[in-house]
């Protein structure tokens, strides 16, 4: 594999940098951010433990996506936003990559289980079969309701952390699972409403190309105001006091009105607010975990 | 037992919930009219009912724990690296 080859985009491409990208890092972190808080949730975590599951999970993770952008590669070359990654831009091998992304997601699998508990390296390999057979190579070519459905991969990581701790998974740890659950359709669809041209070129059936702007719009409503109620209810059996309480209304509200305008929306110029929309449910998440592991400890 | 306050949060959220999953199988049954042949197929509205059911099944244990006052944070991971 050659290194430092300048790429079409203009950036300087190693091949470390390279192995970097086939791990999605900037996705990755707010995947660390929803299994790290929920280790404090769910009691005092070691130093080693949060060590360990924060480098497991980036692996785990990173793996999955080196074989999503494996198993992906032909219609990463011709969506705009996906064809400068390293195999449609001709600089890793697609051997390598998928080679690459099964020996992390392997380390990954030893390093939780001997360093954390079974549990924990059980259920961050399910969330990656999940992300890959389910989500990937499934329901992301055949349904509009890929994300939804697919969406159970990336509510793995609060299981992961709160396995980690606690070494089982009770009921605050569905919580969790479900608030990341029920986020994942408004956040995506709201990137599908600014993507659509893509994923059309693409073949892939997003919401908004199979059921129509509106309808997608609609289910984005009603999932914002179903993730906004359940992020309430473990308030009422102890999980989490007034901190946590207020921080999820305040944020909540935030999400709900900026939806809201989405939905207000009738001359087509959607892309907008729906873009405030993607990028605040992404703050939305991580302060929201945040605030669960704040509200545990104070 | 639950204080009023709790009690009052959970039937809140739980009537947003049920009223807005009702409303997303409304809209799922919706989209798959308009949808392309075969978008409208069995496993394709599975996939809003299943959730829809564990959704329930979710606030039933909810109503129960809150009851029973059985949610602690006492266990210890069994693992071979991290006490909590």
């Amino acid at each position: 594999m050659n290194a430092n080859i300048a790429a079409v985009d203009g950036k300087k491409h190693t091949f470390a940098s390279d192995l970097i990208a086939l791990t999605k890092p900037r996705i990755i972190s707010l995947l660390l951010v929803t299994t790290v808080a929920p280790m404090f949730v769910a009691g005092t975590p070691t130093l080693s433990a949060v060590f360990w599951v924060t480098l497991g999970g980036y692996l785990m993770a990173g793996g999955a996506n080196a074989v999503n952008m494996y198993l992906d590669s032909d219609i990463d070359d011709v969506m705009a936003r996906t064809k400068l990654r390293p195999i449609p831009s001709g600089r890793m091998s697609p051997r390598a990559v998928i080679a690459f992304g099964i020996l992390i997601a392997t380390a990954a699998t030893y390093m939780l289980a001997h360093f954390v508990n079974v549990l924990t390296a059980a259920l961050a390999l399910a969330g990656f079969y999940f992300y890959v057979f389910i989500y990937t190579r499934w329901l992301k070519r055949s349904s509009p309701q890929n994300i939804v459905i697919g969406g159970a991969a990336g509510a793995f990581p609060p299981l992961v952390g709160w396995a980690a701790v606690t070494g089982r998974i009770d009921l605050a740890a569905i919580y969790l699972f479900l608030i990341v659950f029920y986020w994942t359709p408004p956040h995506f669809w709201a990137l599908a409403l600014n993507k659509q041209r893509d994923y059309g070129n693409a073949g892939v059936p997003m919401a908004p190309l199979v059921w129509g702007i509106r309808e997608t719009i609609d289910q984005m409503w009603y999932y914002t105001l179903l993730l906004v109620a359940l992020t309430v209810l473990p308030v009422c059996f102890g999980v989490f006091g007034l901190i946590y309480l207020a921080s999820a209304l305040v944020l909540g509200a935030l999400l709900i009105a900026g939806v809201w305008k989405v939905r207000l929306v009738r001359d087509g110029a959607w892309e907008k607010p729906a873009w405030w929309v993607f990028k605040y449910s992404l703050l939305y998440l991580a302060l929201l975990f945040v605030a669960m592991a704040v509200d545990r400890h104070f | 037992m639950p204080t009023p306050i709790a009690e009052f949060i959970f039937w809140a959220a739980s009537a947003v919930i049920v009223v807005a999953q009702l409303l997303i199988l409304r809209s799922t049954r919706r989209g798959m009219k308009v949808g392309p042949p075969g978008s409208g197929s069995a496993l394709e509205w599975a996939f809003a009912v299943v959730p829809a059911i564990c959704l329930i099944a979710l606030l039933v244990l909810t109503w129960r724990t809150m009851h029973a006052g059985t949610f602690n944070f006492d266990a210890k991971a069994p693992s071979s690296g991290v006490s909590a």
